[in-house]
């Protein structure tokens, strides 16, 4: 007979989990006991085993899909048991119990486990990131953990901000030079922090308890969306790379990310974030430091503005809004202010 | 192999009764085979709830419960399927709470960590680490204040020691010469950690000397040693000369729920303990000493497993509450 297995409630919280691999393939005779798949939930990898002996005839989700509790992973085909019958078929190796189903609306045990899994059910096919018919979207792990991280960050770190703008002429030209290849904008805010910070040390500290630590990597990180996931790509050593270099190596990460699972996808560790919204038509825009960060810089877009010449007479000039975003604990504002102004100088003078 | 039929050899079980011998083993098996089943219940999506699963702790729970009386009580903690097992519920009681029926042995509202029947002598489980050991002293004092010759069975694991509830229970019932038995289930693990990483002494039974009662190191892997062990510990406790500290040296084969996956076991570790199994190694002695045969041994396994489905089968079909159920047996 034909008997569906279904996904067991490894999740602590009622979450997705992730299919990480199978352990049998279709065609594989599995017995009772035998070990089905791997999951990650969200608190551990775990492998799961099977709950029948028979043929595997189908897997349903492909590794780095999102599975639900109650989902039907796999289809198996066994020699034993009628039929909604939960009776044991003795086999020579002891007695093996077939896996009674429930028929489609029959009565479930349990209150909310019954319901998560109805509501499994009539989802179907594991599409996490669409979303259901319901309208609820769960969250990926890696939203999750930022959402976590980043509300600790704006409750426990008190945010100050600072605004200037900068001359974008030089990169602007910078960039033209370098065509057919596109310069990515962060490429250049990347190596002006990097040349910057040694300076102002304490911004690349993270606060413990009542000590700066130097953080243990001098990475630059840029923010990435991908997916709707949070990402942060490291440029370790950028004070000693050219724009171009550092550009290529954004590329080639964000690339590299693009390729992977979504749940495979992890944020690298640096020193200081830089964030942009500019291509999004942002001119200027607020973020919340990335923990255990000091400061974060973010970018708006780069637009023509009219600036006095002198006295009388005026330019239009190619200019970029810069937000400094700043843990109070670790610096001040004068301090923070100094390392902005430098930054814009860097940037201005490339 | 000696056939069947033949007379009992002695030797290491001289003293003993056949149908007690059979008794424990029998006991041994229920409780693998009654978790096994709840394991794929589980995997299955059928019975609700998270478990935690006693495979290979065994000859613990069933050699210190052969050593109470029925009015003996014993506290329990979060894996305690396998004390309730010995101690006397039955597996329809425990099957149907683990479904929350309104037939389970907590009428469905305490599910698996809280296993117990009172009147089986088996206080609910007590989920909160080290929870159990306090209540166990106070349980004990009641005892002696009322003149009983009641004892109590205080189970724990090794997580528990490094609580100060563990010590203060241990101080007050030296200090008044309770009349209950310590057992800490020593399975090398609290969830993850290993006792290595959390003990400087890892003889847990030294802790008794520091409250001047006497503390015991046992092979929790052999039920005969647990049951001696414990048989002493329960005669001193009942002459006044309580309490007593047993050490069980055991190993769980699950990991800590069902949502853990091991992983931290080492390969090498597992297979020293799973040449120790306590259901393998008392089979063995059996067989040697003739007191039954293998066909027997087999015979009784089968109809534990028997018993089990068709248990299984009445507790998915036990009465679930109702809405009337919500208030009553509940406080605050």
């Amino acid at each position: 007979m034909e008997v569906e297995v279904r996904m067991p409630d490894l999740a602590t919280t009622g979450s997705a989990m992730t299919l990480v691999r199978w352990l049998a393939h279709p065609g594989d005779l599995v017995r009772r006991g035998q070990k089905l798949l791997e999951v990650e939930t969200d608190k551990a990898a775990t492998e799961v085993e099977c709950v029948v002996t028979g043929v595997l005839r189908e897997v349903r989700p492909q590794p780095g899909d999102s599975v639900c509790v109650g989902d039907v992973v796999a289809i198996f085909e066994t020699a034993e048991s009628p039929a909604g019958s939960p009776a044991t078929a003795a086999t020579a190796g002891g007695a093996v119990q077939a896996v009674p189903l429930p028929a489609p609306g029959a009565k479930r045990t349990g209150g909310l486990f019954a319901r998560n899994r109805e509501a499994a059910a009539q989802r179907g096919a594991p599409a996490a990131l669409e979303a259901p018919p319901g309208g609820r979207i769960p969250l990926s792990l890696a939203r999750r953990t930022a959402g976590r991280r980043l509300q600790h960050s704006k409750q426990t770190a008190p945010h100050f901000y600072l605004q200037t703008s900068a001359s974008a002429q030089a990169m602007v030209a910078r960039r033209q030079a370098a065509l057919p290849e596109k310069l990515v904008w962060e490429a250049f805010f990347v190596q002006a922090v990097s040349r910057v910070l040694p300076r102002f040390g304490q911004l690349a500290c993270r606060l413990e308890e009542d000590v700066l630590l130097p953080a243990p990597t001098d990475a630059i990180g840029v923010a990435v969306d991908l997916d709707g996931d949070l990402l942060i790509v490291p440029v370790a050593a950028a004070a000693q790379k050219t724009v171009e270099e550092i550009s290529g190596e954004i590329r080639g990460a964000v690339a590299t990310l693009r390729r992977q699972a979504a749940g495979d996808r992890r944020s690298q560790p640096g020193c200081f974030t830089i964030t942009n919204l500019g291509g999004a038509n942002v001119e200027a825009f607020a973020a919340i430091i990335n923990p255990p960060e000091a400061a974060i810089l973010a970018v708006g877009k780069i637009r023509p503005v009219v600036v006095p010449r002198d006295e009388s007479s005026f330019a239009v000039e190619p200019r970029v809004n810069l937000t400094l975003s700043v843990d109070h604990r670790v610096v001040s504002g004068r301090y923070a202010a100094d390392f902005l102004g430098a930054v814009v100088t860097e940037i201005e003078r490339l | 192999m000696t056939a069947p039929g033949s007379a009992p050899q002695p030797g290491r079980l001289a003293g003993y009764d056949r149908g007690f011998l059979l008794g424990l083993y029998e006991r041994m098996v229920l409780i693998r085979q009654f978790e096994e089943r709840v394991k794929f219940l589980f995997l299955e999506g059928t019975m609700p709830g998270t478990i935690h699963q006693c495979q290979g702790q065994e000859a613990t729970a069933t050699g210190v419960c052969a050593a109470l009386n029925a009015d003996d009580f014993i506290t329990s903690t979060f894996r305690g399927h396998g004390h309730a097992l010995a101690k006397g519920l039955s597996v329809q009681e425990m099957l149907d709470e683990l479904f929350g029926a309104r037939t389970g042995c907590c009428k469905g509202k305490g599910g698996s960590m809280h296993m117990g029947n009172l009147a089986k002598g088996m206080v609910p489980g007590i989920a909160i680490v080290a929870g159990g050991i306090p209540i166990a002293a106070g349980m004990a004092l009641a005892f002696k204040m009322r003149a009983s010759t009641q004892v109590v069975a205080c189970f724990f694991g090794d997580g528990a020691v490094a609580e100060g509830a563990f010590h203060e229970a241990l101080n007050m019932a030296a200090l008044w010469r309770l009349p209950v038995v310590f057992v800490c289930e020593n399975n090398l693990y609290g969830a993850s950690t290993h006792v290595d990483k959390v003990m400087v002494n890892p003889r847990i039974s030294d802790r008794a000397a520091s409250y001047g009662f006497r503390g015991e190191t046992v092979d929790g892997n052999d039920v005969l040693a647990v049951y001696e062990a414990a048989r002493a510990a329960v005669a001193e406790c009942r002459d006044g000369r309580g309490p007593v500290l047993l050490e069980l040296l055991t190993y769980r084969r699950t990991g800590h729920s069902r949502r853990d996956g091991c992983h931290y076991q080492s390969a090498e570790e597992r297979q020293y303990w799973f040449d120790r199994d306590p259901i393998d190694r008392f089979r063995k002695l059996l067989l040697e000493h003739a007191v039954a045969s293998a066909a027997e041994l087999d015979a009784l396994g089968t109809r534990v497993d028997d018993h089990l489905a068709a248990a299984v089968v009445a507790a998915r079909n036990a009465p679930q509450p109702t809405a009337a159920d919500l208030l009553t047996d509940v406080y605050a």
